[in-house]
């Protein structure tokens, strides 16, 4: 071609596209969530099927706080406190999954990288059914190992039939697609959730302790257990923060990623370490939630966080009021009865998803 | 027997550039195409400002070549009738493509598009055996003609010997040619093809387009198909056509010969190159010769 | 003038001879006829096995029942035990087996044909889930309860929304988007949706909401009901009565043939929209029919039996394989009744006293197979 003279434009072609907005300030990512956290905790302490209004719900806190203890037979103080475990639950539960949901988009460069959908939070179940079955003692400990392997195996399968099943031709290193790792998550909860069903079948023993589990809720945990299980959401939380930075050069392919200085293969190790300790406290505090990890850092992006350790905290944050606030919202709407996180989060993150592809958000 | 239908009053090309072949002698042209305007939604692609007048001619192969974007494939599509025209008429063998039911069209105009997927399990065979469709009726009933038909396509294709041969164990020249069987069992007069030489090695290119060169009609005894194929490769499209049809911006640049055609100041009108333009020594059809401005001072 | 077919016509210009070679010919002869003859051997072998199967079903096992007793009960005679146990609990099920495995299996042939992905299915798209969903719901909150006509009724719906929501949300906005994975470029608009990912993933999603939502459903019913919800939705031949099989089998009647008619005509829609296209089939409203017919069939099947998982899935494929690779839909639909004929036999007996619900017992087979299937349409590639 003539380098005088510019090639003329064919047809079609349209003008330069303008400019990005400008990133977000960090500042708008966590102060905005941690307020409406405080706000959102304090209303599913309040309401509920016996509803409590404001004043009495701090004073109750205050109390708790200062030790004061609050007067026997105060029904509205005892409300409040039989709240407090839940909603720990949901803080805890919301953000282990939204950040796990993170750090596996990033390590399967897949923007359907959730682990419900994936079959991880199934093979936690039906790890926990079978310890069930097999005799283990119920505690919340035995849940946390026999959830984590569950969730181990769970994505190794997963991981190695979608990586099998991908078009390898896109060279080294290729994640595998994302359509083959959401059909092996269907296959893998499907078989898991069936096999979870002839094990209660089979054994009335777990189906007494394991009927509850079939569908997750935060209304089953101690707050000893919650507490129990924190340190093990902040560490999976730490985890991916540390390995935050190198998100983004994950995301160009493993070898561009190497390249730029990355260390991709350990980067990833991290990543999937941090989902499935996440993973399994969270299924072991609540049982199978699944969409968080999906819709929180997807509605999060759009909204450009300047960094991803900024959107990793931001995650985490409005996770938690997803479902404090899902939780509330099941316990409000059809009151005295209770619709549980489990199905919540479910009637939520589809119409989203559904939206999202629809508006091919979501390339796939 | 002429219908024209619903057209819009539009002029006529008056500048000369985009009339059809200019023999008055020849036989009627093919297709006819008068005041299309192609394109989707609110975006006209191909007859943008002006509508496109094209007459392409019957028994001979057409060449389109034009940059990316152009329109060349979207000219096609409204060959076939996949995009409908925002406005114009097309006329097939003197009759309007309005109100032509869908099979029956078929059996006139066939397509090859650009990189067909073959579904798993196929054999060569039941390939070809696809392109009887048109010709079935309701319950898709196997006649003694749809036999001879994918018989005589094989045989045309050079593929009997690998009849029985799945699909997906051929190479990619030879695969190229079960996808033109194909088109061959349709048994058409008009073969219309995209970018059929894409990814192809230059021998399967050469050796496919002469081929499709030598395809006969169907319906006209001694006389060969009428066939219009997108091209990329410039050289190639001169050596295997009769007539060009050069596209930019969605209008039709240039028609004729390639030797009418391709001429230096075209090039650089339509592709921005900057080129000589020698004739072939051995078959005379016009070579394209890139040049940079390095080259030119080199010289 | 268009183009008349008819030898007389067909004269090659510039080549010796006015028709092809004998040789040719008799090759494609010869390959027509057997791959046609392959097709028939296969069916008619699958069929065998149905009744086969059937035969087992009702007439071994814990409960053996002799032939002339077998008979003599179908003709009316009352034998004290037997009569009971052989028509009030095998004969059914296997019968019941036997049309739902038909109706998931021509389902799924349907489905897969028409979204051109060999994981594109009934069960896994969400058609079935919603099926379950709304029976469930009618026989929790809806008039009378459990009443076959009434539940078949609320599965056709819910099967038929499900899908509708699927093929809505995935259709694109605007024609032309770029379609992930192998399918055909450039055909927007419904034939290109059919043929994409999106499509699928929003199937999955439909799926897992209808599950969530039959699961809190399901936590409302009473102890009694939940029982026999719970078995019903793992899917399971104990709850077939007459009733159910007959609200089945006039489905089917009616069902069948269309599907069988619309599998056919998709034929051109195997190469892509565009060739289909140039072949003058129009891809995108034959699939839409396809699709709707599948669905019905899925829930129809449903509402019978519950959501079998993988059934609709598996029958394809293993009927492809028999048939060398050709498309058939009484072969896929043979193939999904004898698949839920002999699991109902091994759930209800190989595992001693308890009796499995059919559906865990395909679910759990079906999931390793389904993984084996992708892997295996990775490597074709």
């Amino acid at each position: 071609m003539s380098a005088g003279r510019p090639s003329p434009a064919p047809a079609g072609v349209s003008r330069p596209p303008a400019p990005r907005p400008a990133r977000r300030r960090p500042v708008t990512f966590l102060v905005a969530p941690a307020v409406v956290l405080v706000l959102a905790c304090l209303a599913a302490l309040a309401l509920g099927a016996r509803s409590v209004d404001p004043s009495t719900t701090v004073d109750t806190l205050a109390g708790l706080l200062t030790g004061a203890g609050t007067a026997p037979g105060d029904i509205d103080a005892a409300a409040v406190l039989s709240r407090i475990p839940r909603t720990v639950t949901a803080i805890l539960v919301g953000a282990a999954l939204a950040v796990s949901g993170v750090a596996l988009q990033g390590a399967t460069r897949n923007p359907l990288g959730d682990p419900g959908l994936l079959g991880l939070t199934a093979g936690a179940s039906l790890a926990v059914a079978l310890g069930l079955g097999a005799g283990l003692p119920s505690g919340l400990g035995t849940a946390v190992v026999l959830a984590i392997l569950g969730t181990v195996l769970a994505a190794v399968v997963v991981y190695a039939v979608a990586s099998a099943a991908s078009r390898l031709g896109a060279g080294t290193g290729a994640a595998p697609g994302p359509l083959s790792l959401v059909l092996a998550g269907a296959a893998v909860t499907a078989g898991c959730t069936a096999a979870t069903s002839a094990l209660l079948i089979l054994s009335p023993a777990v189906l007494e302790r394991f009927r509850f589990w079939t569908v997750g809720s935060v209304a089953r945990t101690s707050l000893e257990d919650a507490a129990w299980l924190a340190p093990v959401v902040v560490v999976g939380i730490l985890m991916v923060l540390v390995a935050a930075p190198g998100l983004d050069a994950l995301a160009l392919g493993d070898e561009l990623a190497h390249g730029l200085g990355s260390r991709p293969e350990r980067l990833r190790m991290t990543l999937l370490g941090a989902t499935v300790l996440l993973t399994a406290a969270a299924t072991a505090l609540a049982g199978p939630v699944v969409f968080v990890g999906l819709l929180v850092p997807h509605a999060l992006r759009r909204f450009r966080p300047a960094s991803t350790r900024v959107l990793v905290v931001g995650c985490a944050l409005w996770g938690a009021v997803l479902l404090v606030t899902a939780d509330l919202a099941g316990r409000v709407v059809i009151a005295p009865q209770e619709i549980h996180v489990g199905v919540t989060t479910v009637l939520i993150g589809v119409p989203v998803l559904l939206v999202l592809l629809r508006r091919r958000a979501v390339s796939l | 027997m002429d219908t024209e239908s619903g057209a819009r009053a539009v002029p006529e090309a008056t500048d000369g550039t985009t009339a059809g072949p200019p023999s008055p002698g020849g036989p009627p042209p093919a297709i006819r195409l008068r005041g299309v305007t192609l394109g989707y939604g609110d975006r006209v692609v191909v007859g943008p400002g002006q509508a496109l007048d094209l007459d392409l001619p019957t028994g001979q192969t057409t060449a389109i070549i034009g940059a990316n974007g152009c329109g060349k494939s979207t000219l096609l599509r409204g060959l076939t009738r996949q995009l409908p025209r925002l406005t114009g008429t097309l006329e097939v063998l003197g009759r309007s493509a309005e109100h032509w039911p869908a099979r029956s069209y078929a059996r006139t105009v066939a397509l090859l598009p650009q990189s067909p997927v073959a579904p798993d399990g196929m054999t060569v065979e039941q390939l070809v055996d696809r392109g009887r469709h048109p010709h079935r009726g309701w319950f898709g009933a196997r006649t003694s003609t749809d036999t001879e038909a994918i018989a005589r396509a094989l045989e045309l294709a050079d593929l009997v010997e690998l009849a029985g041969t799945d699909v997906s164990e051929l190479s990619g020249g030879q695969r190229q040619r079960a996808w033109l069987a194909l088109v061959l069992a349709q048994q058409t007069p008009v073969v219309l093809l995209d970018e059929p030489t894409s990814y192809l090695d230059l021998s399967h290119q050469v050796e496919l387009m002469d081929l499709v060169r030598s395809l006969p009609d169907p319906t006209v005894a001694g006389q060969r198909a009428t066939v219009v194929a997108v091209l990329h490769e410039l050289n190639l499209a001169s050596r295997s056509a009769d007539h060009v049809v050069a596209m930019a911006h969605g209008q039709v640049v240039a028609a004729g010969p390639p030797g009418q055609v391709l001429t230096p100041a075209l090039l650089e009108e339509v592709y921005g190159l900057d080129a000589d333009v020698v004739p072939d020594p051995l078959l005379g059809h016009p070579v394209v010769l890139p040049r940079t401005p390095a080259d030119r001072l080199g010289a | 003038m268009s183009a008349p077919t008819g030898e007389a016509t067909r004269a090659a210009a510039g080549r010796p001879g006015s028709s092809a070679a004998p040789d040719a010919l008799a090759a494609v002869r010869a390959l027509q006829s057997g791959s046609r003859r392959r097709l028939v051997t296969v069916t008619l072998a699958l069929a065998v096995a149905l009744v086969l199967g059937m035969g087992v079903r009702v007439l071994l096992g814990g409960y053996t029942v002799t032939i002339p007793d077998f008979l003599a009960i179908l003709g009316g005679e009352t034998i004290p035990g037997a009569s009971f146990i052989v028509l009030q609990e095998k004969l059914p099920r296997a019968v019941a087996g036997a049309l739902a495995g038909a109706g998931f299996g021509a389902a799924g042939a349907l489905f897969r044909r028409t979204l051109r992905n060999p994981l594109a299915s009934p069960d896994i798209l969400g058609v079935t889930q919603g099926a379950a969903v709304a029976a469930v719901g009618m026989l929790a909150f809806g008039p009378g309860s459990g009443s076959g006509a009434g539940m078949a009724v609320a599965a056709l719906v819910g099967g038929l929304a499900a899908t509708a929501v699927v093929l809505g949300f995935s259709t694109a906005g605007r024609s032309g988007g770029r379609l992930g994975g192998g399918t055909s470029a450039g055909s927007g608009g419904l034939a290109g949706a059919l043929g994409g990912t999106t499509f699928i993933v929003a199937g999955i999603a439909v799926a897992t909401l209808c599950q969530a939502v039959l699961s809190g459903v399901m936590l409302s019913l009473n102890q009694h009901d939940l029982q026999s919800a719970a078995i019903w939705t793992a899917g399971s031949l104990n709850a077939v009565t007459w009733e159910r099989i007959v609200v089945l089998a006039v489905l089917l009647v009616v069902l069948l043939p269309a599907g069988g008619m619309l599998h056919a005509r998709l034929a051109p829609a195997d190469l892509g929209g565009e060739l289909a296209h140039g072949l003058g089939s129009r891809p995108g409203r034959t699939g839409l029919g396809a699709l709707t017919v599948g669905a019905l069939l899925a829930a129809a099947a449903t509402a019978a039996t519950g959501p079998l998982a993988f059934v609709a899935l598996l029958s394809t494929p293993v009927a492809r394989g028999l048939t060398g690779g050709r498309p058939s839909l009484p072969a896929a639909a043979l193939c999904g009744a004898v698949i839920v004929v002999a699991a109902d036999f091994l759930a209800a007996e190989a595992f001693g006293g308890a009796r499995l619900p059919t559906g865990v017992l395909t679910g759990a087979a079906g999931a390793p197979l389904m993984l084996w299937l992708l892997v295996r349409s990775g490597r074709r590639s």
